[in-house]
């Protein structure tokens, strides 16, 4: 048996069992079974699998025993697993209703076939959403108004927008969401749309897009859209491919204001989707 | 080629999602290298794209159009970057972002007794003390945060403890966190600044009957049970083995059990059991005769500044918080509830530095902001 194969006789009941898929005082027999729990009197099942052959995916999770149980770990994997949420409910004769606010290990597994192991992403950045005050300083920062009232201004629907944008609940000792999700993603790019044209507009007259005392516009007279402006838009330098997209947007749009509106709208979306 | 790729993350997550740690290290290791370093190599340095990363976490903004010019244009742009990332790092917008960080990390505020804990974590940060005073400091350790100016007011935590100890005594964490037998506040102790949840400690595996071992250094008999004098049978294997998480928790809630659910001090504990009626508990629903309150086994805490002084030494803890300020820096969730774990590895030179200049968390957060890693894209 290879060390992965021992691996992962405890790590699946570690996950499944001691880690909290039952609560404690819990009577296993009053709710479902456990999905793979495995018990000390099953024999020990070679799982057959050699996990350096890559074939994890399609593994059958059979009956697990703990008998090559080493110690886990230090800190370096302070992945103390995940419990399934549901699994530790209280009921008449338990004592305790346990927290089950844990995620679940397939979402986990499926996250870490997508992103890689700690090894590899813990140096790289991921792709957290913008925090809903930094929004509200990117947005006032390049023109627009926050206190604005009209209906579909930019401003109201940043202020009445701040729950679909995640943002924390401490009463409910909820921090403010690191990830954008389909609600989030959908009101911020809504609420570029409704901002590029107070940013068209009003940009010029922020310092922060001035050097020198030369305001930078998003357009130039001639309606090309210009790098200094798309700079400040986005946060870093404007390449090449940027304008071309911004002008090749203004072009095949129904009209060159409509036009400037998405090229704005797409180029924020473009660029503060991730913080 | 991307299907080797996708085959062999398959693998690490596997290994990942089941081991927890070193047995996975000890399953990858082939000579000490990291065999993902191919793939870390291919990113290349862009320091305007890490310019607005750090101004926006730094500063909570974009940079200016003049600072994205400084560092663009720049004949050495590491140079112009690091002298923003420390321009930055003195700016009044600092000590906002830096107090959000923390209001994030310890799951709470929006009032002023809310905001005293991540108000002396940032003012900690911010002035450069040692960090280890979060756990320590006796006196000056609710502070008002101003976030107009970015400065700190120093006040008292009035609530009654008899000595303080930084945020263990924190009237508002204790409020925040009340729950019945204090397991609320021993879970977020636990949690924030040791970085993993229950269980914390890991023994030679002991077969106690149940479909798992019992797996913690502590005997297993030493905490309550309804046979031994407690109101709740800790020591039950029905489902699962509780006292794996139970024989750290119960060793570590008493000293929080004397905090009621406002966060003030009383004379004895006042905490509730969960049982019918809700009556309050008492030290014997928690430890058995004999047994003394203690952070890890071997680890003593007659009481809440002696706890203090634990944390305040135990590595792993300082190991925590570098791992925390890693993962705000690079854009992780919470490295608990969203597991994004950091390896020692990783974060190496950091915990270093952080140990080598006496708990300035500050310089950390230099460290990580201006890193390789930080860099590259």
């Amino acid at each position: 048996m290879n060390v992965h194969s021992r691996v992962l006789r405890l790590g699946l009941s570690t996950v499944l069992g001691a880690t909290g898929f039952f609560g404690c005082g819990d009577d296993q027999s009053k709710f479902e079974p456990a999905p793979t729990g495995g018990s000390a009197a099953e024999p020990e099942i070679d799982l057959g699998v050699d996990a350096d052959e890559g074939v994890l995916n399609d593994f059958d999770y059979g009956p697990i025993s703990f008998v090559d149980a080493t110690p886990p770990p230090v800190f370096e994997n302070p992945s103390v697993p995940p419990s399934t949420s549901g699994a530790t409910t209280g009921g008449v004769e338990s004592t305790f209703n346990h927290e089950n606010d844990d995620l679940d290990v397939w979402d986990l597994l499926a996250r870490l076939q997508d992103e890689g192991p700690a090894e590899y992403s813990a140096h790289v950045h991921s792709c957290p959403k913008v925090r809903y005050a930094t929004l509200g300083r990117i947005l006032a920062s390049r023109g627009v108004d926050l206190d604005a009232n009209g209906e579909t201004s930019a401003g109201r629907m940043y202020r009445t927008g701040d729950q679909a944008l995640g943002v924390a609940n401490y009463g409910a000792r909820v921090p403010e969401a690191a990830e954008l999700t389909t609600a989030s993603a959908s009101k911020l790019f809504d609420l570029f749309v409704a901002a590029a044209p107070e940013m068209v507009a009003r940009m010029p007259e922020r310092p922060e897009c001035t050097v020198g005392g030369v305001p930078s516009r998003i357009f130039n007279a001639q309606g090309q859209c210009d790098a200094s402006g798309l700079t400040c838009l986005m946060g870093v330098p404007a390449q090449a491919g940027h304008l071309e997209i911004c002008n090749r947007i203004v072009a095949r749009a129904s009209s060159p204001e409509i036009g400037r509106t998405l090229a704005v709208a797409s180029l924020l979306a473009a660029a503060h989707t991730c913080e | 080629m991307a299907r080797e790729r996708k085959g062999a993350w398959a693998l690490a997550a596997m290994s990942m999602l089941i081991v927890m740690g070193g047995a996975q290290a000890q399953a990858q290791e082939t000579d000490g290298e990291n065999p993902y370093q191919a793939l870390l190599d291919q990113r290349v340095v862009n320091y305007s794209a890490a310019l607005r990363k750090a101004a926006l976490r730094l500063t909570g903004n974009l940079p200016t159009l003049s600072e994205i010019r400084f560092v663009a244009d720049a004949r050495d742009p590491q140079a112009a970057y690091e002298a923003l990332v420390d321009q930055y790092l003195n700016d009044p917008r600092f000590a906002g972002q830096i107090f959000t960080f923390f209001r994030d990390t310890f799951r709470m505020g929006g009032s002023a007794q809310l905001d005293t804990a991540p108000a002396f974590a940032a003012q900690l940060v911010v002035e450069e003390r040692p960090f280890t005073e979060l756990f320590t400091a006796t006196s000056g350790n609710c502070p008002r945060f101003d976030p107009a100016s970015g400065g700190f007011g120093s006040a008292e935590c009035e609530n009654g403890a008899p000595i303080q100890a930084g945020v263990l005594t924190n009237p508002g964490v204790m409020a925040q966190f009340d729950s019945n037998l204090a397991f609320r506040r021993t879970r977020w102790v636990q949690e924030v600044f040791a970085c993993s949840k229950f269980p914390a400690e890991f023994g030679p595996p002991v077969d106690v009957g149940a479909a798992t071992p019992y797996s913690t250094p502590w005997p297993f008999a030493s905490i309550a049970s309804t046979s031994n004098g407690g109101r709740v049978d800790f020591l039950d294997v029905s489902s699962v083995v509780c006292a794996n998480c139970h024989a750290t928790m119960n060793h570590l809630a008493p000293l929080f059990s004397q905090f009621d659910e406002a966060g003030n001090w009383q004379n004895s504990i006042v905490v509730k059991l969960p049982t019918d009626g809700s009556p309050t508990a008492t030290l014997s629903d928690f430890l058995p005769p004999g047994e003394t309150t203690a952070w890890r086994f071997g680890a003593p805490a007659p009481d809440l500044p002696a706890l203090g002084r634990q944390l305040a030494a135990d590595p792993d803890v300082a190991q925590c918080v570098v791992a925390r300020v890693w993962n705000w820096g690079l854009g992780k969730g919470d490295i608990v509830n969203s597991h994004a774990p950091v390896p020692g590895e990783v974060i190496a030179d950091q915990f270093a530095l952080f140990v080598g200049r006496n708990y300035n968390l500050k310089a950390v957060i230099r460290s990580v902001f201006t890193s390789a890693d930080f860099v590259r894209f």
